[in-house]
């Protein structure tokens, strides 16, 4: 298991830096940049700008200086008046080598939108946000997708079946775009009972991650309930009933196990894609997440910016199916990694 | 009980859960003094640029900056006019090329603290109270003139101040500028050449005074509230980004008659998309919002809602202009045949519907020097279908057609997002109709389109301009004229150039509005160099609660709001 994890990380690595040679040079590529505007700016003002963040360097430099930037620790010995070209995220006092003596580790680059942040300052800002509204809309999902598809599979082509495959599609069709003002009318403006928009309280988060966490309970449902249909046909099930145990223990003690593993499969993505952020779901209750980074940075050709969400993104996606992976050995001990 | 039965509770307690926990979480506290819930001009998030004097460029800013940092003058939201900001009084010499301010006396720097959670002054190393000088604006100044700084909009000041172009450009030092501090309370600008509006100009956000030793301590974070000093009528008590920025009253703040002391205790502007503020407007949570375009028509028919809604004023003129370097539009006649065709009125009534103005000619009436419908009712184009028709005739027999069938395709250019589609297939309808002219629209990409009309317009392209500074040089010379980076048309006339030279160094304001005038008549009725369509117009609701100004330029001026009663 140990040798699968540290090959798994190498990977990792590798994957990361494929992603960051794609990314940035596809992003140079498209016409535009992150100056360019309805109301042209001077081309003086343009060459300053471009002086100032290094983007008048030949591309295979720009490249190499941001990744330098990201892997390569260094150490200052002078105090650094606070400023966005040079934020790092790992900042260790080294008193043994002087007094304002850091090790500085991570600088992800400026943003050119916002021109007094970092894209550290962003992350550290925005992602515990969109990492807590994740976390709880994948917990609502789970929660009401798992007994959903549960109760459909054991209760085949009753009511409880249409019922429950029923408001599984309508989760599925019904993006967010709707559910989202919908619940806030009903709930905020005519009941008063929740806040509309914002964050910062657990009222504030029962909405949104509501609204965002049923869409995906209706694909765990149907998972769940194909997957668990199939296993319940399996001859080891029959052999457990015609052993004598109940129902209830048939379940829970041998057909779950093995009926979630096409759900965990799913898990691995819908964690990576939940918790760094959702546009949509961020913009209609207002709560300062990632998700716009990930839009308006492509649209801004804010470059630093994309490159640090892309990276990040990819690291979650990497690291939740690796998660997965060993989850699987659990589950299915038959699994066995070398 | 069954497996089902227990699922289904499952779910049913955690909801009930979940809204017991919200319910017993959620009562917010209440808030003691006046304070203001305000979306207006925030839709969105953060403002771009950090809320700096030297780098912000958008209206979201700028009204936020208004409120932290007063000018050397000042513009009245009801009438436009200029008024003393950071000034008792203002000289300009006999040749119109030096001003000298005489500055407020002893309007202290301050900050928020978030521990007594009170505003406090600003002290220096002995402890004695920094006042905003001469020197702060010196400091503003060159920071937002300094190349390094790489400012937006750096180059609207430079040219009204000596060596400002020539220091942007980094052919000048610091030392070169055109500004002096005659003593601590008295600041001189010296500008290049004698413009009328360069009053206007001085006034404008990104010359405002800035605290040299707190860029020092804190650099690129000094924007933040913890460390932000500031000297207006409202101080930063808090910026959560793209959430909300919380301004409170300045207690220091002396309250002049322009910029009077606030009655309102504290204003929260919540940056918030405009179906998000409508629906917390509704719910009571926020007292002025920004309606969304598609709730316009309910809320006119609304009896309640309606008394709150107000179009207010936005800088905006939207035209499509034509590119003379592409044929046909190299011909007159077709230009005018085009911007004839277009039905103004049926664009503002039938497609945007909320309020919008149906524009005759190109720069928005409101702002110094630019006309108005009351004064100049005939000035400018409007809908003529049987005018554009014979116009075509004209045109075809220039260019030696017989039908419109044998014109070249032509193509309409726009960024692509909502409104601009809405637009352009109804304006591409009424080109059908009443031409029979077949035109390709062509959405692109909105970054890729403002670098693609740079280089090379479209025939006929999209665009919009909205003003650096409310004058109409801003609308006529800096984007009409023959040189100006900002002509995509192409176009050149010499009697237009020299009326908005000349409109550009006089004083005499009456004289103005008649060269401005006349400029417009050549740019929109005889040469057709673009096809003005609509005035833009901000949606607004506000509370009955509040006792509001209605401002004329597009910014509101909080310290004059309060609550009704």
């Amino acid at each position: 298991m140990a040798q699968f994890i540290t090959r798994r990380f190498l990977w990792m690595f590798v994957v990361l830096i494929v992603v960051s040679v794609i990314t940035f040079f596809l992003m140079r590529a498209v016409p535009g940049g992150p100056f360019s505007r309805e109301k042209p700016l001077p081309p003086q003002v343009i060459e300053n700008l471009n002086k100032k963040y290094r983007l008048d360097e030949p591309l295979l430099n720009q490249y190499l200086g941001y990744m330098g930037d990201i892997l390569i620790p260094k150490v200052t010995t002078e105090r650094i008046r606070p400023n966005v070209l040079e934020d790092y995220l790992i900042n260790i006092p080294l008193p043994f080598m002087g007094e304002e003596s850091y090790l500085r580790w991570m600088n992800f680059g400026p943003s050119y939108k916002a021109r007094s942040r970092s894209v550290n300052d962003i992350f550290e800002e925005h992602l515990p946000v969109s990492f807590q509204l994740g976390l709880v809309a994948l917990g609502v999902a789970l929660l009401i997708g798992i007994p959903l598809g549960v109760m459909a599979a054991l209760k085949r082509n009753s009511l409880y079946d249409y019922a429950g495959m029923g408001v599984a599609i309508m989760g599925v069709s019904v993006p967010v775009i709707i559910t989202g003002p919908v619940l806030q009318y009903l709930f905020g403006v005519q009941l008063h009972l929740l806040p509309i928009t914002g964050w910062g309280s657990p009222a504030h988060a029962v909405l949104p991650s509501f609204a965002l966490g049923f869409t995906y309970s209706a694909l765990i449902a149907r998972l769940m309930r194909a997957s668990l249909l199939q296993v319940l046909n399996e001859d080891y099930i029959r052999t457990a009933r015609a052993k004598g145990l109940s129902d209830r223990m048939v379940i829970i003690a041998h057909a779950l196990k093995n009926s979630l593993i096409p759900v965990v499969t799913v898990i691995g993505p819908l964690f990576a894609l939940l918790v760094t952020g959702t546009f949509v779901t961020e913009t209609i209750f207002g709560i300062p997440g990632l998700g716009r980074y990930f839009v308006t940075s492509i649209t801004g050709r804010d470059y630093a910016v994309i490159m640090g969400t892309i990276l990040l993104y990819a690291l979650v996606l990497v690291i939740s199916n690796m998660m997965v992976d060993i989850v699987y050995g659990w589950l299915d001990p038959r699994i066995r990694y070398t | 009980m069954s497996l089902t039965r227990k699922s289904l509770r499952l779910i049913g307690l955690f909801m009930v859960f979940a809204m017991l926990t919200a319910l017993v979480v959620s009562g917010v506290g209440a808030q003691d003094g006046k304070i203001l819930v305000t979306g207006l001009n925030m839709v969105g998030a953060d403002p771009d640029n950090s809320l700096d004097p030297s780098l912000s460029s958008t209206v979201q800013s700028i009204q936020i900056l208004d409120e932290l940092y007063i000018g050397l003058t000042h513009l009245n939201e009801i009438n436009a006019a200029v008024e003393p900001g950071m000034t008792t009084d203002w000289t300009i010499s006999e040749d119109g090329l030096v001003y000298t301010f005489n500055l407020l006396q002893n309007v202290p720097w301050v900050r928020y603290n978030a521990e007594t959670g009170a505003v406090e002054e600003v002290a220096d190393e002995s402890g004695a109270v920094r006042y905003v000088t001469a020197n702060d604006f010196i400091t503003g100044i060159t920071r937002t003139l300094d190349p390094a700084t790489g400012g937006d909009y750096a180059y609207v000041l430079a040219p009204y101040i000596v060596n400002g172009a020539e220091f942007n450009a980094g052919e000048a030092a610091a030392e070169d500028l055109g500004i002096r501090a005659v003593d601590d309370w008295t600041l001189e600008i010296t500008a290049p050449e004698a413009v009328g509006f360069a009053i206007n100009i001085y006034g404008l956000w990104m010359a405002r005074a800035q605290a040299s030793w707190m860029l020092d301590e804190f650099g690129d974070s000094w924007v933040e509230a913890e460390n932000r000093q500031s000297y207006g009528p409202f101080a930063m008590k808090s910026w959560n980004h793209d959430q909300d920025i919380t301004l409170i009253k300045n207690p220091f703040w002396p309250g002049t008659d322009a910029v009077p002391q606030p009655a309102l205790d504290e204003v929260v502007f919540r940056l918030l998309d405009d179906t998000a503020q409508f629906a917390e407007y509704q719910a009571g949570t926020m007292q002025a919002a920004v309606p969304p375009s598609a709730e316009i028509d309910r809320i006119k028919a609304d009896t309640v809602l309606s008394e709150q809604y107000y179009a207010g004023f936005d800088s905006c003129s939207l035209y499509y202009g034509f590119n003379w370097e592409k044929a046909p539009f190299d011909n007159v006649n077709i230009r005018k045949a085009f911007s004839l065709a277009i039905d103004r009125d049926s664009v503002v009534n039938d497609v945007t519907r909320d309020g919008r103005i149906a524009s005759r000619w190109y720069s928005r009436p409101g702002i110094t020097g630019a006309p108005t419908l009351e004064n100049n009712p005939d000035l400018g184009v409007s809908f003529d279908p049987d005018g554009a028709k014979a116009a075509l005739e004209a045109g075809l027999a220039d260019l030696g057609l017989s039908s419109a069938a044998d014109l070249p395709p032509i193509t309409l250019g726009f960024g692509d997002t909502e409104y601009n589609n809405l637009v352009a297939q109804a304006v591409q309808q009424m080109w059908a109709e009443t031409l029979g002219v077949d035109v390709q629209l062509s959405a692109m990409e909105t970054t890729t389109y403002f670098d693609v009309i740079e280089v090379d317009a479209p025939q006929i392209f999209r665009a919009a301009w909205c003003m650096d500074y409310p004058d109409a040089n801003n609308f006529l010379y800096e984007t009409t004229r023959s040189d100006s980076p900002n002509n995509y048309t192409n176009w050149s006339n010499a009697e237009f150039d020299a009326l908005v030279d000349e409109a550009r160094v006089s004083t005499d304001q009456a004289a103005r509005a008649e060269m401005y005038a006349r400029a417009e008549e050549i740019l929109v009725a005889e040469d057709y160099a673009l096809a003005p369509i609509f005035w833009y117009v901000t949606r607004q609701v506000v509370s009955p609660d509040v006792a509001r100004t209605y401002s004329a330029i597009g910014l509101e001026r909080y310290e004059k709001w309060d609550f009704a009663g």
